[in-house]
């Protein structure tokens, strides 16, 4: 497994090559918010991998790399003990419609995120829901790069 | 009792007849061994049938070179009519949704359920996976991540958070996983009641429930692994050729009573399933749900479900079909 540089915008390995993401918003039945479900394919149509995509423009994780626990399945953190259990933070699943496979940020961790931005914000000028939303899309986007990369 | 219901669960088995795909095979390959019967664990997964069915078909039909060549990460299974099987699906679950979905094609008219089992046809693909379908990444490593995936969001639902789950040792954790490889019972319990929920005996009265007895005097509600306390029983729906329904579902109803497979499948699908004037609900156009390969009556409760006809996994899976 190469060295990988801490900021993923300092790598030059895909400086120009075009890959195609397919992004998605689900509601997760299971953990009953909103979770971001992607895959992502390169020119040829090939599938990228997972550390090919960490290290891609798709993300801008606030943690370095080094931190990660990263696999060709999966990207967690380690957890507190040397024998806790890891925290995923990007794993694959079934698009629960779709039903194709998918990567997705797990939700698990992203309401906590959300009541504490919430928590800590002026009151909702609006339907609750909405405001949750827009919470929860500032919370994605300090990971997922989410504006149309420009050149 | 419940143990009763885990052990048939983990000693449950399904007929598969795993054949070659005629494009994978090599002229040189002897082709009179045609198809590889194996009467495999429901709560198992295929890719860990891999190394006996490449010693027992694979190693005999093909000649030593191409044998040897074999990558086990290509290959890929599919049912007769084109459908991929998916690695991280219970064998079980991909046996009952397989035979519900045949069920309601209008040219199948398949014998009653207490019929024997008919094996389930299988062709293996050595090459050329399709990408999109698979795990992303096919290899046993991912297949347990997939699993533990699996067990934690069985515990979120039951309980709200996935504590019990990460609150295990990696040790243990593995151990599930080792459990399911080795086809070990007793070790696959020892770790599993710590996170699997027990039944208790039926019962309308909501508070009939005695706690799990706790040394630190906590309260029972952060202790007990009652599974009618629970927040929502792990339960997926499949119906044929459709997407996969998962919604919150509570092992006691508003009213206060338990909640039966009957409640449940007639709110989810009430053209299929009827709520008949009395208690037992009933079945009106011949649809019927398989959950382990059993039909369960309607009057089972879902909270039992959830803790005696679970996969290893955690999850209750209900195939549902038509039948004439």
């Amino acid at each position: 497994m190469p060295e990988m540089p801490d900021d993923p915008a300092a790598a030059t390995e895909f400086p120009s090559e075009r890959m195609t993401v397919d992004e998605n918003i689900v509601f997760s039945s299971t953990f009953q918010v909103p979770a971001f479900y992607f895959s992502a394919s390169d020119e040829s149509g090939s599938p990228l991998s997972l550390p090919a995509l960490i290290r891609s423009q798709l993300f801008h994780l606030p943690l370095p790399l080094s931190t990660l626990n990263i696999e060709q399945h999966t990207i967690d953190l380690p957890g507190p003990e040397s024998d806790a259990s890891p925290i995923p933070l990007l794993t694959q699943g079934e698009h629960p419609t779709t039903g194709r496979m998918c990567w997705f940020l797990h939700p698990c961790e992203t309401s906590g995120a959300v009541k504490e931005l919430l928590d800590h914000g002026a009151p909702p000028g609006e339907r609750w829901e909405l405001h949750w939303l827009k919470t929860w899309f500032v919370v994605l986007g300090r990971v997922v790069y989410l504006r149309g990369i420009s050149v | 009792m419940s143990s009763l219901f885990r052990q048939m669960v983990w000693d449950g088995t399904v007929p598969l007849a795993i054949k070659l795909a005629p494009s994978s095979l090599p002229s040189s390959s002897d082709r009179m061994l045609d198809t590889y019967f194996i009467q495999a664990p429901r709560i198992s997964y295929l890719p860990l049938l891999i190394p006996e069915i490449r010693q027992n078909l694979c190693d005999l039909v093909l000649d030593e070179a191409t044998a040897a060549a074999l990558r086990e990460e290509d290959w890929w299974f599919e049912t007769e009519k084109d459908n991929v099987l998916k690695w991280h699906w219970p064998i079980g679950l991909l046996y009952d949704a397989h035979f519900t979905t045949m069920s309601a094609s209008e040219s199948c008219f398949l014998p009653s359920a207490s019929s024997l089992s008919p094996p389930m046809p299988i062709t293996l693909y050595l090459s050329n996976p399709p990408a999109d379908k698979l795990l992303l990444t096919p290899s046993v490593e991912s297949l347990k991540s997939s699993f533990m995936s699996q067990c934690k969001e069985a515990d979120f639902l039951r309980w709200g958070s996935t504590r019990r789950m990460t609150g295990l040792r990696k040790t243990e954790q593995d151990g599930l996983w080792d459990a399911i490889r080795e086809h070990n019972y007793d070790n696959f319990w020892k770790i599993g009641s710590k996170i699997l929920p027990n039944p208790n005996p039926p019962s309308p009265l909501l508070n009939s429930s005695p706690p799990t007895p706790n040394p630190d005097g906590t309260g029972a509600a952060t202790t007990t692994n009652d599974a009618y306390a629970v927040r929502s029983i792990p339960l997926r729906l499949f119906l044929p050729n459709a997407p996969v329904i998962q919604d919150l579902c509570s092992p006691v109803t508003q009213n206060g009573v338990h909640t039966t497979l009957g409640d449940l499948l007639s709110a989810s699908f009430p053209l299929l399933f009827s709520k008949g004037a009395n208690i037992q609900n009933t079945s009106i156009s011949g649809a019927y749900a398989v959950v382990q390969g059993m039909e369960p009556p309607l009057e089972t409760e879902v909270g039992w479900l959830g803790a005696s006809l679970a996969g290893a996994d955690g999850w209750v899976n209900v195939c549902v079909g038509l039948r004439a």
